[in-house]
């Protein structure tokens, strides 16, 4: 009997301990989930693709130091594939079944809507590099869940718009002609339409402005027609796959003058272009929120760095930059939150950042729970033949979003 | 002047890309709907294999159009020839299915970078009346004249071309009169991916290549129907005048109507002449 009782004790003993074993070892293994909703394919890839590998990359070197309070990051890498409706479903299945804490990424303007209207319902904060036609990430409200580290394209504080112009004054002086296309999406067409406004209150003439359809492959329509008018300068707002074979086409047409493009045109892509062209390329500008992979930065070494030892696709470009810093954002509002962390309570972390990005941008990155997206710094650069890269044409200027929608009023 | 440079490379370009459509559907009656994403396969094959092979990229390139002609062969034998006697609708679906397969074959194999294809000589030219050319242009003018012209010799005087034509005509006699027609038609389908692949190597040198591409490509299918589906012939005018109104459109009306415009002149086309300006009456009956 004694014997009976002693073996049951013994099994209960056991058992509880592999339960508390197991329990346990859960404990330590249950990551933090989080979403990463991108184009890796579709009409806007080589704009967004690179940044979801910065992230990966971010967060594999996370959970190789071990995680984030002793608990790994599971980032689940979603294709928008540059739809609307398939980058709704895939939030959805990153909402409800993933059970993600945020979702990241989400550049294209077209899918933003119906993502943020659903992560808005759900309370699940959207960190994007892009941000943002729709929400209030400027004068926040309570409740919002979106937060943007790169260009922002909200109608009432469109720092891109007036961010291109002012690089445009300072590179062309006051009277002269522009001409700007963009692509044939709600972000693109707010930026022309803005960028317009603020040229013009700043003594330039816009002689030409036109939207370019997403997928043209053929640009002769509008680069016969911009190098025919020939304005002093001309601003692309599209990605590389549309811009390039742009500038190349103007470069046939003997249009050499200056043509800038914003930052969301991966440096390796604009390598691979300024190698097809027959002349030096030095009336390439390239501008934006972010530095580019040609500078000497050590946090640029560090990324490389976790490149070769993780894997990549793409070539350095700032776009990892933005990768990157969003993961450095999530980590740094995980490592406050604790375990466990709920949604709300990353929001509230994620509204604390003051992230000094240490060279990857002009300034430090900062939110607070009334506005989720802070200052930004800004800067154009020049292509430089003989150095074969991209040079500083100014030094970075700040904006204030208050002072921007200020100004629009 | 510019304008009617741009209608004809665009024009060349259609040209080429209906061409491997149309030797398709001739000789197996199949509306290769994977057409378009077989042309990024191509490109994207076409830019590994100038990135990988060092010397003049027309050795590359080469090769490229060879595996294009294996791959059209390879396609026929595993996914098509297996459906002979099925209905031809199942057979049409497959090649839907076969779109999507590649599609994502080409977006996991090259991520869906953007890329270019490099012939080897880059310059730019002022021609008189104001005219800009480039290297490229010329070698796309080039390239469709000799492909055209290749294709119909290969019609009229090879013995494979015949038996292609009459295989076309009539399949069943064709094989009574001792045509392997199977043979032919892997051979048509040989033919019809080496035409992509031509295709896919212009674009790619001209524009870029990227996801993107598969766009330009379903023009094709417009460029065809609108030729004829059963002739090589149609396919020139047909080429021309989608290039041009497409031009007209965007240069003239709004860009935003070019992609609509080869699809409005594929159904006032059909509308009026169901069989296409070169095709034959009796191949609409047949399908």
């Amino acid at each position: 009997m004694r014997k009976k009782t002693m073996g049951i004790v013994m099994f209960l003993v056991f058992f509880s301990l592999i339960f508390m074993g197991h329990i346990s070892i859960l404990d330590a293994a249950d990551p933090y989930v989080i979403g990463y909703l991108t184009d890796i394919t579709g009409d806007a890839s080589d704009n967004y693709a690179p940044d979801s590998e910065g992230f990966r990359v971010y967060m594999d070197l996370v959970n190789a130091r071990g995680g984030i309070n002793g608990h790994p990051v599971k980032v689940i890498i979603e294709d928008g594939k540059s739809e609307p409706a398939r980058s709704a479903a895939v939030a959805k299945k990153l909402i409800f079944e993933n059970n993600v804490l945020a979702i990241c990424g989400l550049g294209f303007s077209r899918s933003q809507p119906p993502v943020l209207a659903l992560a808005e319902k759900e309370g699940v904060a959207v960190i994007t590099g892009y941000t943002g036609v729709v929400g209030d990430i400027y004068n926040t409200k309570p409740g919002s869940i979106s937060f943007a580290t790169g260009h922002n394209m909200h109608p009432d504080f469109h720092t891109s718009a007036y961010a291109s112009a002012r690089f445009i004054q300072a590179v062309k002086p006051k009277g002269s002609t522009v001409a700007i296309t963009g692509f044939a999406t709600p972000g693109a067409r707010f930026w022309r339409d803005l960028q317009e406004k603020w040229l013009k209150g700043m003594g330039y003439e816009v002689i030409y402005g036109e939207d370019i359809p997403t997928n043209t492959v053929d640009f002769s329509p509008w680069v016969n027609k911009i190098a025919k008018i020939s304005p002093d300068i001309y601003y692309g707002i599209e990605g590389s796959t549309q811009v390039i074979p742009q500038i190349l086409a103007l470069e046939k047409m003997g249009y050499t003058k200056d043509i800038m493009i914003p930052d969301f045109t991966p440096e390796g892509d604009l390598i691979k272009g300024m190698k097809r062209l027959v002349g030096s390329g030095e009336w390439i500008l390239w501008g934006g929120r972010w530095a580019t992979a040609y500078e000497d930065i050590p946090e640029m070494r560090k990324i490389k760095e976790a490149m070769e030892k993780f894997g990549y696709k793409y070539p350095i470009s700032a776009r990892h930059f933005n990768g990157w810093v969003i993961g450095r954002i999530i980590e740094e509002a995980l490592t406050r939150a604790g375990w466990p962390c709920s949604r709300s309570k990353l929001i509230s972390e994620i509204e604390k950042t003051n992230l000094d990005t240490r060279g990857l941008t002009g300034g430090p990155i900062q939110f607070t729970p009334t506005d989720h997206h802070g200052p930004s710094w800004w800067r154009v650069y020049r292509w430089n033949a003989e150095k074969k890269a991209l040079v500083p044409a100014m030094n970075w200027f700040k904006i204030e979003p208050k002072e921007i929608a200020k100004k629009f009023k | 002047m510019q304008f009617l440079i741009s209608v004809i490379i665009l024009g060349c370009i259609y040209a080429v890309l209906a061409a491997g459509f149309v030797v398709i559907y001739k000789s197996s009656r199949i509306l290769n709907f994977a057409y378009s994403d077989m042309a990024m396969l191509a490109a994207y094959l076409a830019v590994t294999l100038t990135q990988l092979l060092a010397g003049p990229p027309i050795i590359a390139l080469s090769i490229c159009l060879v595996m294009g002609f294996i791959l059209g062969v390879a396609i026929y034998a595993l996914v098509i020839k297996p459906m002979a006697g099925e209905p031809i609708f199942s057979t049409i679906i497959i090649t839907v299915a076969l779109g999507i397969v590649l599609n994502a074959i080409t977006a996991l194999g090259w991520g869906g970078k953007m890329e270019s294809i490099p012939l080897g000589w880059s310059q730019y030219y002022l021609l008189p009346a104001g005219i800009r050319m480039s290297s490229t242009e010329f070698i796309i003018i080039i390239a469709t004249i000799v492909f055209f012209i290749a294709i119909f010799a290969f019609y009229r005087f090879a013995k494979i071309g015949k038996q292609m034509r009459a295989t076309a005509e009539n399949a069943l006699l064709a094989s009574q009169r001792g045509i392997n027609i199977y043979f032919v038609t892997a051979f048509a389908w040989g033919i019809g991916f080496f035409a992509t692949a031509v295709a896919a190597v212009l674009i790619g040198a001209n524009y870029q290549v990227s996801l993107n591409l598969g766009h330009v490509a379903i023009k094709a299918f417009a460029v065809a129907l609108v030729g004829g589906m059963d002739s090589v012939e149609g396919i020139i005018p047909a080429a021309f005048i989608v290039a041009a109104t497409e031009l007209i459109a965007s240069n003239y009306i709004n860009p935003r109507l070019a992609d609509a415009i080869p699809f409005i002149i594929m159904i006032i086309v059909l509308l009026f002449r169901p069989w296409g300006l070169l095709g034959t009456e009796e191949e609409i009956e047949r399908v």
